[in-house]
C-alpha cells in the first residue's frame, strides 16, 4: 500500500471545498436580505389571491379594433384577451393565484370556465340593453356620450357577466372560498337562496350593528366555513357579491329589510 | 326565566341576565347562592347551552300525550334522524357531533321508539370513511335501526360501501299491522360517462344541489316493479308507510325536489285508504296530501335547506326562518307516531325550538283542524 502524503492530500481538499464554502457563504449573505423578501412575497401570494389588474375600460375599447370584432363572442373575448398579454399587461381570467388551483392533482380551469359554469348552475343573465342601440339614427343627437354600438354592448355583458360566474364558481366550491372543513356557500344557499341581498344594508341582530352582505359573507367565512375572512376589496369578495345580488334580479331593493 | 327579564327584547334579557349572574357571584353567601344558581340557569338556558333534553322532551311528551290520547291507544312511536351529510371527523367534526347529538337525543327518550329510522344522506361525498363514521355513531342507538340510501351514499362507488355495511336499499316490514316499505328513489341516468367523469366528480356533481349537471331522480321500471309485488299481498284498508329519499312529487325541479315518475308510483299506492310516505332530501318541514296519500318531509342533522320558490305545497305550513348564528337551528331529529287506526302524524324536533306536530287530522281536513303554529319570520 502507498503512503499517503497528508500534507499534499489536505491542501487538495481544501482547494476542492473552497467554491463549495464560497457557494454556502454567499447565500447565507443574501438570505439575510432579498431571499426573505421573496419568501415573504410567495408566502402572501398564497394566502392573499393576487388582485387581477383592471384595465379602465376606455382603453379596452380603443385597443379593439373593429377588424378583430367578429360575430362570435368567445373569438372576440380571446383577441381581447392576446392584445392584452401583448400590451404586457397580465391575464385577468387565470385562475392560477387561487389556493389549491395550481396542484398537479387538481384538474385546473379549463378556458371554456364560463361555458362550462353556465352549464353547471343556473345564473341569471345581465340585463338586455338592446334598446341603446335600436335608435335610428334621424332620432340620434349626434352626442358622443350615448353613442353606443352593438359591439359595445357585447363587451358590456360579456364583462359583467364573467364577474358574476366567477362568483358562482366561488359560491361553489370549498377550496377556492378557503373553507377548512369542505363547507361551500350552496350548501345553505342553492342558487344563492336565502343570501337576499337586496335587503342590505341592515340591522343585523346577531351582530349587534348595521351590517354590508360583506359582513354576512365574512361570519359565514368564518364561522360555518371555519375559512379566512376576505377583505372588502378581495377579487373573491367582488365576485361573490357580483354572485349574490345577480340572483335576486327582479326583487325590489328594500335596504332594511327583515 | 323570571318574569322580570320577559318584557326585554332578546339581546337585552341575556344582557341583563350576565349582569346579574356576575354581581350575584361577587357577594355569594349562602342565602344568595339559590338565587343566583337559578340566574345562571336561566342565562345558560336563553342563550341555548342546555341540551334540549331538559325542557323540550317535556313540551314534547305534552304534545305526544295529547296526540297519542286523541287517536285512542295501541299507537307506536318510530323515531327519525336523517341528512347528515358526514365529512371524516378530522376535516368536519360539525356534522359528525350533530349526528351523535341526535342518536343521544333519541337514546335519552323515556320510552324508547319501535324502531329507530335513518332517512338517507349519511355521507356527504360518499366516501367509505364517511359511511363506516356513520355506521359507527349510528350503532350507538338503543332501538334497532332501519335506515334509507340517499344520493350522497350512492354516486361515489355506485352503492357499493353502502350496501356492505347496510345491506339491500329495498326493504320492507310489517310491524303491529302496519305495512313498511322503503324504496331507493334516487336513481339518475348516466351523465357522467359523456363528461368523462371520475367517480369522485360524479359524486361532487350529485352532491350539488343547484348543480345542472345531473338528471333528475327517479325510482325506475325495476323498484316500481319491486313495489308492486311487494305491496300485492296487501288489502286496500292496510295502513301503508312508504319511505323514499327523494319527495315521491314533484316541487321543484332545479333542485332535484322531484321525482321524475313520481305519478307511476302514486298510482302504484292510490289503491289504499291509508298511506303516508315519508322522505328525506329536503332538509325542512314539508307536508302535502295528493289524492289519499300523506307526504311527510325529514329534518336534517346538518342543515336546513331554504323553502323552494316555486312549487309549494299549500297545506306546507312553513318553519320559522332558521338563525344563521346559530349551527343547530332548524335541524333536528324527530318522531313519526303512529296511530292504531294506522294514520301517521308527523314530529319534527327543531333543536333549541318547541317540537312541531304535524297530525293526520290535518291533512285529512285539508288544513282546517288542528294547524301547526305559524312561523315568526317568513322566508324572503
Amino acid at each position: 500500500m502507498q503512503k499517503i502524503n497528508w500534507k499534499t492530500f489536505l491542501t487538495g481538499v481544501a482547494f476542492g471545498m473552497a467554491p463549495l464554502l464560497f457557494w454556502a457563504l454567499s447565500h447565507l449573505m443574501i438570505d439575510s436580505s432579498e431571499a426573505q423578501t421573496i419568501r415573504y412575497r410567495r408566502v402572501i401570494q398564497k394566502y392573499q389571491p393576487a388582485r387581477p389588474q383592471t384595465n379602465p375600460t376606455s382603453t379596452l375599447v380603443t385597443q379593439v379594433s373593429s377588424d378583430s370584432l367578429n360575430q362570435n363572442a368567445e373569438s372576440q373575448q380571446e383577441s381581447l384577451i392576446k392584445r392584452k398579454a401583448e400590451a404586457g399587461q397580465e391575464e385577468t381570467i387565470t385562475m392560477k393565484p387561487f389556493p389549491g388551483s395550481d396542484s398537479q392533482w387538481k384538474r385546473g380551469f379549463s378556458k371554456h370556465w364560463i361555458a362550462e359554469e353556465k352549464e353547471r348552475h343556473m345564473i341569471k343573465p345581465p340585463a338586455d340593453n338592446k334598446a341603446i342601440v335600436n335608435i335610428t339614427d334621424s332620432q340620434k343627437e349626434g352626442d358622443t356620450y350615448g353613442n353606443y354600438t352593438e359591439k359595445d354592448l357585447l363587451l358590456w355583458e360579456k364583462e359583467t357577466e364573467r364577474l358574476v360566474v366567477e362568483g358562482s364558481l366561488i359560491f361553489h366550491n370549498a377550496d377556492l372560498l378557503g373553507s377548512t372543513n369542505g363547507t361551500s356557500c350552496d350548501m345553505c344557499h342553492p342558487d344563492a337562496e336565502g343570501t337576499h341581498a337586496e335587503t342590505y344594508p341592515k340591522y343585523q341582530v346577531q351582530l349587534g350593528r348595521a351590517a354590508l352582505l360583506r359582513d354576512m359573507a365574512n361570519w359565514c367565512l368564518e364561522n360555518p366555513c371555519r375559512a379566512e375572512p376576505m377583505s372588502g376589496d378581495d377579487h373573491r369578495m367582488r365576485a361573490l357579491e357580483a354572485y349574490m345580488q345577480a340572483q335576486r334580479t327582479g326583487k325590489p331593493m328594500k335596504y332594511g329589510k327583515h | 326565566m323570571s318574569s322580570k327579564y320577559r318584557r326585554a327584547n332578546l339581546e337585552t334579557q341575556v344582557e341583563q341576565e350576565r349582569v346579574d349572574f356576575f354581581q350575584g357571584l361577587k357577594n355569594l353567601d349562602r342565602r344568595s347562592f339559590l338565587k343566583v344558581a337559578a340566574a345562571s340557569f336561566g342565562a345558560a338556558a336563553s342563550v341555548g347551552m342546555l341540551s334540549n333534553g331538559m325542557f323540550q322532551t317535556i313540551q314534547f311528551a305534552n304534545a305526544q300525550d295529547e296526540a297519542m290520547a286523541e287517536n285512542g291507544s295501541g299507537g307506536f312511536k318510530i323515531a327519525y334522524i336523517s341528512d347528515s351529510h358526514l365529512y371524516v371527523k378530522e376535516k368536519n367534526d360539525r356534522f359528525a357531533n350533530a349526528l351523535m347529538r341526535a342518536v343521544q337525543d333519541v337514546n335519552a327518550l323515556e320510552e324508547q321508539p319501535d324502531f329507530v329510522f335513518y332517512g338517507g344522506d349519511l355521507a356527504q361525498l360518499g366516501q367509505p370513511e364517511e359511511l363506516q363514521l356513520g355506521y359507527d355513531i349510528l350503532s350507538e342507538l338503543k332501538a334497532p335501526l332501519k335506515i334509507m340510501v340517499g344520493e350522497h351514499d350512492w354516486y361515489f362507488d355506485m352503492g357499493e360501501k353502502w350496501k356492505s355495511l347496510f345491506g339491500s336499499p329495498n326493504w320492507s316490514l310489517d310491524h303491529k299491522g302496519v305495512h313498511f316499505s322503503c324504496i331507493m328513489s334516487v336513481l339518475e341516468e348516466d351523465f357522467w360517462t359523456e363528461r368523462g367523469l371520475t367517480p369522485f366528480e360524479r359524486m361532487q356533481t350529485v352532491a350539488g344541489l343547484d348543480n345542472h349537471c345531473q338528471r333528475p331522480f327517479t325510482v325506475g321500471e325495476e323498484m316500481r316493479q319491486w313495489l308492486k309485488d311487494d305491496l300485492a299481498n296487501c288489502p286496500d284498508n292496510q295502513p301503508i308507510v312508504l319511505f323514499s329519499h327523494s319527495p315521491l312529487y314533484q316541487l321543484y325541479k332545479d333542485w332535484n325536489f322531484w321525482t321524475e315518475d313520481a305519478d307511476e308510483v302514486q298510482e302504484i299506492l292510490s289503491r289504499f285508504e291509508k298511506v303516508t310516505v315519508i322522505h328525506g332530501h329536503t332538509h325542512q318541514l314539508l307536508t302535502n296530501k295528493i289524492g289519499n296519500i300523506h307526504f311527510h318531509g325529514l329534518l336534517s342533522t346538518a342543515w336546513p335547506w331554504p323553502y323552494a320558490p316555486q312549487g309549494m305545497p299549500e297545506l306546507t305550513v312553513p318553519m320559522n326562518r332558521s338563525d344563521p348564528f346559530n349551527s343547530a337551528d332548524g335541524c333536528g331529529n324527530g318522531d313519526i307516531l303512529v296511530s292504531a287506526d294506522g294514520l301517521v302524524d308527523k314530529v319534527y324536533k327543531i333543536w333549541n325550538r318547541k317540537p312541531i306536530l304535524v297530525s293526520a287530522a290535518f291533512l285529512n281536513s285539508e288544513g282546517e283542524e288542528s294547524r301547526p303554529p305559524r312561523p315568526n319570520l317568513p322566508s324572503y
